[in-house]
């Protein structure tokens, strides 16, 4: 299995790449369209709650595979998307690829972001109003914060599940680890030694992103939240 | 609408409960067992059981099914010395329910964690061995506090069969594939499977729930 | 109470997931990747169907007390499932090369390739380095078309799907600009859209050899005795005339040269 590295690890490096880059983007596009959902639902106006619901129901209902192929070969179906200005960008797997684990993340972190800002103590926010703090502000400085200490242990699981479902992007022909891998197999009909090369690769990702969030976590707790 | 493909969907949806079931029924073996030996006295078994999941818990679903699929066969002819044909649906259900089992055997181990050590005691106390005491009293109690963890695994084990699309089993995202390359219509059969599939996990997590409520029905609710 | 219920419903749910098929006496077990119009394909009922499969059927009726099961899985799962003794025997589109030949062992060719560029009339190419440079191709991931690609064009964007039929879907929306395949099957795809929008240009006699004899079926290496089989029987239904008829029906010249 060295000598499979040492042959093939420029081209496993470029898929490491694309991993990476997919991971890091389709978190940040999640993170930032959940917190927007989360503060809207938090309204309690029903014409928030209940689109937002419908979405987060949709979502979690449907496997990513069928998401991700939806996105790629389903909206190039429609010639109307071919000819307008989106076509450029969803030509592109990579950003299909983004879209459906983007939205996919969004719907999972809306719900725990939703959850951790209801754990928020009422009574910082009555102070809060009470000392003429407009509700952006409120939700600036009081929620948010406490919001995100909240959350931390479970969105570090959510960035490990994000890792392991841009593998999932090799079905849209991204040449991720796993796409680089399932090439490289073709080539030289040895599975297994593949497999294992990159399954290790994983590995070495998740512990890396625990131990890093671990890490992250810990300082939170010396902040003195 | 679907151009006469929705009896070939629906069989493929038959494969996908079928298999999903199977799955299930190997997912809970494996979570009992390995709660089982993540608290075994002897460190071994548990620390290589916790080793064990932890691994299959980071690596992707679609690596371990690959894994199992092509390297199912070369591990089972070096432990039995024989060779054992394992065709690609069983490989899919193993696959699938050492997934399940990876994550529910530490979810089942924190839920039997929780049940106060005075059952135990109290169970010996009044003259049932370990194994009736694991029967009768823990495994009941420990279920309540288990199922919500054990349903979401549910969930995503129903969603992870279209993967087993890739291993080439007539499952219903394959049938939808060749119907949509038939077709050239993807967007309509992707999307009806998506509707498929949601219909399926609404059933589900409505049998959720309801276990959910039975399993809790002793329990006083707070007014 | 409970207990019966449980007790019922996990042997309910076990029942179900019992997925178990029957075995004839002799059974040899082929498998392809279905997804390859007429040469393999599912047909509207999900039986295998189309020249390849016909021949395969031929082949079973010469070979005494013999089933052949036809099953469907991924393109490139076939050589490792073969390797495996998962599998007896792969088909359908399946060509002859050398870095195949150390994989596993090939019966006589079936018949030649036929290999060919489908592109859109809307936005000709030339076939050669300048022409190519800037374009994207489309082949099937494994293939000898992949391969081709990759030793003679290595400057060339290449887009590798699992399967031509999801290329095919590409090329409509303009991700590729054209796919490297065999023409039977582009030729069988092109039959359902309007005319004049695609044509199929076939590659230079002088590129052939890159692709090998034929197209055969392929055994694993240490199964002698099927590999005789088969050669034998494919000896039958060529004399016998059968491997013209099928060939016929489905409009392919199947006079492989020896």
């Amino acid at each position: 299995m060295i000598d499979w590295f040492l042959t093939y690890y420029p081209e496993l490096l470029k898929g490491i790449l694309t991993t990476l880059e997919l991971l890091i983007g389709s978190l940040l596009v999640g993170f930032i369209v959940a917190l927007m959902l989360a503060s809207l639902h938090h309204t309690g106006k029903k014409y928030f709650t209940y689109p937002i619901n419908t979405f987060v129901f949709f979502i979690r209902s449907t496997p990513l595979l069928v998401q991700l192929f939806l996105i790629y070969y389903g909206a190039a179906q429609f010639s109307l998307i071919r000819d307008s200005f989106l076509w450029p960008f969803l030509k592109e797997p990579f950003i299909c690829a983004l879209i459906a684990l983007g939205v996919n993340s969004a719907a999972y972190t809306t719900v725990v972001l939703k959850g951790a800002m209801r754990a928020v103590p009422k009574g910082e926010i009555e102070a809060a109003k009470a000392l003429g703090f407009s509700p952006f502000a409120i939700l600036r400085h009081i929620i948010l914060p406490r919001t995100f200490i909240l959350i931390w242990p479970s969105y570090t699981n959510e960035m490990v599940l994000i890792l392991k479902a841009t593998a999932l992007a090799s079905t849209i022909t991204l040449l991720d680890m796993m796409g680089i891998t399932r090439q490289l197999i073709a080539k030289t009909y040895d599975t297994l030694t593949g497999l294992l090369a990159v399954g290790l690769l994983y590995v070495i990702l998740t512990t890396l992103i625990v131990g890093l969030c671990h890490l992250v976590g810990k300082r939170f707790k010396r902040i003195g939240w | 609408m679907l151009q006469g493909y929705l009896p070939q969907l629906l069989e493929g949806a038959l494969l996908t409960l079928q298999l999903a079931s199977g799955a299930l029924v190997a997912g809970l073996l494996l979570t009992l067992i390995g709660a089982f030996l993540l608290d075994s006295r002897y460190k071994i078994l548990s620390y290589t059981t916790f080793g064990f999941t932890t691994l299959i818990r980071g690596l992707p679903e679609l690596l371990v099914l690959f894994t199992v699929y092509f390297g199912g066969e070369i591990v089972l002819y070096h432990v039995f010395q024989h060779p054992i044909e394992v065709s690609n649906y069983w490989a899919g259900v193993l696959a699938l329910g050492i997934i399940f089992g990876a994550y529910g055997a530490q979810v089942f181990q924190q839920a039997l964690h929780s049940i106060p050590h005075g059952q135990t005691e109290a169970a010996h106390a009044l003259g049932l061995n370990t194994w009736q005491c694991y029967c009768l009293i823990i495994l009941p109690q420990a279920w309540r506090h288990a199922l919500p963890s054990l349903g979401n695994l549910t969930l995503i084990l129903l969603k992870d069969t279209a993967l087993v699309s890739l291993i080439g089993l007539t499952d219903l995202m394959s049938r939808a594939q060749a119907a949509a390359s038939q077709t050239q219509k993807p967007f309509t059969f992707y999307f009806a499977v998506a509707i498929i599939y949601l219909v399926l996990t609404s059933i589900v997590e409505i049998l959720l729930h309801q276990a959910d409520r039975r399993a809790n029905r002793h329990i006083r609710k707070v007014q | 109470m409970m207990k019966q219920w449980v007790k019922l419903g996990f042997s309910l749910l076990v029942l179900l997931s019992m997925n178990v098929t029957a075995y004839a006496a002799k059974t040899i077990h082929f498998a392809t990747e279905a997804t390859y119009a007429p040469l393999v394909y599912l047909d509207k009922d999900g039986n295998i169907s189309g020249f390849e499969a016909e021949v395969v059927q031929a082949l079973c009726a010469t070979l005494k007390d013999t089933t052949c099961a036809l099953n469907h899985q991924g393109w490139d799962s076939l050589i490792p499932s073969l390797k495996l003794g998962k599998i007896d025997a792969i088909f359908g589109g399946l060509a002859i090369t050398e870095e195949r030949k150390n994989q596993v062992a090939f019966t006589k060719p079936l018949y030649p390739n036929s290999i060919g560029y489908i592109v859109s009339n809307a936005k000709p190419i030339s076939f050669d380095e300048a022409g190519l440079k800037d374009k994207v191709v489309g082949v099937q991931l494994g293939t000898t078309m992949e391969h081709y690609f990759h030793e003679k064009y290595p400057d060339v964007e290449v887009k590798a799907y699992a399967s031509l039929q999801e290329a095919l879907l590409d090329i409509q929306t303009g991700r590729v600009d054209t796919i490297l395949g065999d023409t039977p099957v582009l030729l069988a795809w092109m039959k359902g859209k309007p005319n004049n929008q695609y044509q199929i240009i076939e590659l230079p006699e002088d590129q052939l050899p890159f692709f090998g004899p034929g197209n055969a079926i392929a055994v694993n290496k240490k199964n002698t005795a099927l590999l005789n089989e088969l050669n034998t029987a494919i000896d039958t239904i060529k004399h016998s005339g059968d491997l013209a008829k099928i060939s016929a029906k489905y409009l392919l010249n199947a006079d492989a040269k020896e």
